[in-house]
């Protein structure tokens, strides 16, 4: 689509646009650093999780600033308003990532520090659960960024692998709860630790299905000419 | 009454480079948007304007629904105006104006041979872009159209209408105790309800506005506007404005016009926030004008 007469407000649109890509990368790092404390003896990495939420809201507040600041300065209508308010709802699912990545990482201290009897393997289920998700959120970013439609309509069908994944860790957990091999409130951490990995992937979904509202607003939605 | 314009409509068969063949009624065009509303008050088929050689409006057709405000909107030369003052002839005003095509109010062609165009510019009253109260009192503005309407003679007659359109132009508290002094003397804001009261004191149906707060300061901006919104209960209004948010704001229906086409039409809200012409977004999104 072609640049506004104004071409400041063209600039205003790209950074921000950046801002939340670049809150989407630092959300990403977060989930990463969530699922590693699993493995770590030490508790670092949900210190680092913790204390880099300061950096998400801020980064998420400064959005919200600007996208307000535009609105009321630029009164925009039509693809520039449904760009703005696109770009506050993947902001919004940022933001719940980045609550979703602190619960993994305070539960996986938990699970890790109440002496878990099946921590490698459940380590191996929240890798392959993170790996899915973690892709579909950074793949999704990629195809905001991007204006893919047709990625963003993969990310979306993918979800189902994850939910899936989410299921047969649940079934193994059942399982080994009604053999008696775990404690009832380590298997109650466990599926809520997974269920927010599984969230990750339905917020990166979520990002997906906006991408077609963006994509719009920086190409044609509307019909021919005269 | 002599006039420069020529009406020929497409019924008598005259058409130009530009004007449709069609039957008036038929719609064939290439505009977005659903044109037709139930019981129109004002219907436009087919209407092409031309000022000597150069056609100003091409083939446009719209219906104007009763008590609602359609915006007119769309850069500068697009031809909205014009359409705007075809609808109580003031094009028969302007040298070499010609008109094809069919405009109707409630149901009559407004071009027929035998339209009173005084009569017609009173169902059809008309506020400009700049205030243009008479340099007569308050009163007298407003009185004026009533009495040479013959619509009253009588002093408590002309009284009633003077208050009631006053009032309804939301003016009546302000001048209500200087109604003899000069109109000219109101703030411009003020001026231009005074022009509203002088349109509605001869009881029309419907109002035509060109960019009617282009000289008001944000605060008579918004009386006004105001007083379009409760206007319109018992009015039709057509406005022609600039300000995309003001369409935005105070019309249910607004059409864009580009280089003399009539582009899209739809509710506002929608015009607003998902048009569906290309040249639509491009405008109200500040990508053309």
């Amino acid at each position: 689509m072609d640049q506004h007469i104004v071409r400041e407000f063209d600039s205003e649109l790209m950074q921000l646009r950046m801002a939340v890509l670049a809150l989407g990368g630092l959300v990403a790092d977060q989930v990463q650093a969530a699922v590693v404390v699993l493995t770590e003896e030490s508790t670092d990495g949900l210190d680092r999780v913790i204390s880099r939420r300061a950096q998400v809201q801020a980064a998420a507040a400064r959005i919200d600033d600007e996208v307000i600041g535009l609105l009321a300065r630029r009164q925009p209508v039509a693809s520039d308003l449904r760009t703005l308010l696109a770009l506050r709802h993947v902001v919004t699912d940022l933001v719940r990532v980045d609550h979703a990545a602190r619960k993994i990482a305070r539960l996986g201290v938990e699970i890790r520090q109440s002496g878990c009897t099946r921590l490698s393997e459940l380590a191996a289920d929240a890798r392959r659960m993170s790996t899915l998700a973690l892709a579909m959120l950074r793949e999704a970013l990629d195809a905001l960024d991007r204006g893919d439609e047709a990625a963003a309509e993969r990310i979306q069908a993918r979800d189902e692998l994850l939910d899936g994944e989410f299921q047969q860790s649940l079934s193994r957990l059942v399982e080994h709860e009604e053999q008696g091999e775990q404690h009832l409130r380590s298997t109650l951490q466990t599926v809520f630790m997974l269920k927010a990995l599984e969230r990750v992937g339905d917020h990166a979904g979520s990002i997906a299905g906006l991408v077609p509202q963006l994509a719009r607003s920086s190409a044609s939605p509307v019909s021919g000419t005269p | 009454m002599s006039t420069s314009m020529e009406h020929q409509n497409a019924q008598g068969g005259a058409t130009s480079a530009g004007a449709s063949a069609s039957a008036p009624g038929a719609l064939e065009t290439s505009t977005v948007g659903v044109l037709t509303v139930d019981n129109p008050v004002v219907s436009a088929r087919h209407v092409n304007v031309f000022y000597g050689a150069k056609q100003a409006i091409r083939d446009v057709s719209l219906d104007i629904a009763a008590n609602a405000v359609i915006a007119l909107i769309g850069p500068s030369g697009c031809g909205k105006s014009t359409f705007l003052r075809s609808i109580n002839r003031m094009n028969d005003t302007i040298p070499h104006a010609r008109i094809t095509g069919e405009i109707t109010l409630d149901g009559r062609d407004i071009y027929d041979r035998s339209q009173d165009v005084v009569q017609l510019r009173a169902r059809i009253g008309m506020v400009f872009q700049k205030p243009n109260p008479f340099p007569k009192s308050i009163y007298e503005n407003v009185a004026y159209g009533p009495r040479i309407h013959g619509l009253a003679t009588a002093r408590p007659d002309l009284d009633e209408i003077v208050q009631t359109s006053l009032k309804k132009a939301g003016l009546w508290d302000e001048v209500k105790d200087r109604l003899d002094q000069s109109g000219t003397g109101l703030s411009g804001g003020q001026q231009q309800r005074l022009c509203i009261a002088r349109a509605i004191a001869v009881d029309p149906e419907v109002i035509l506005m060109d960019e009617p707060c282009s000289a008001l300061d944000p605060i008579a901006t918004a009386r006004v506007e105001d007083l379009i919104d409760e206007l319109r209960q018992n009015y039709t209004i057509v406005i022609v404005t600039h300000n995309m948010q003001q369409a935005a704001r105070v019309s249910q229906r607004t059409a864009y016009f580009h280089l003399g086409d009539l582009i899209e039409v739809g509710p506002t809200n929608e015009i607003f926030t998902n048009p569906r012409h290309r040249l639509t977004e491009d405008y109200i999104t500040g990508r053309f004008g």
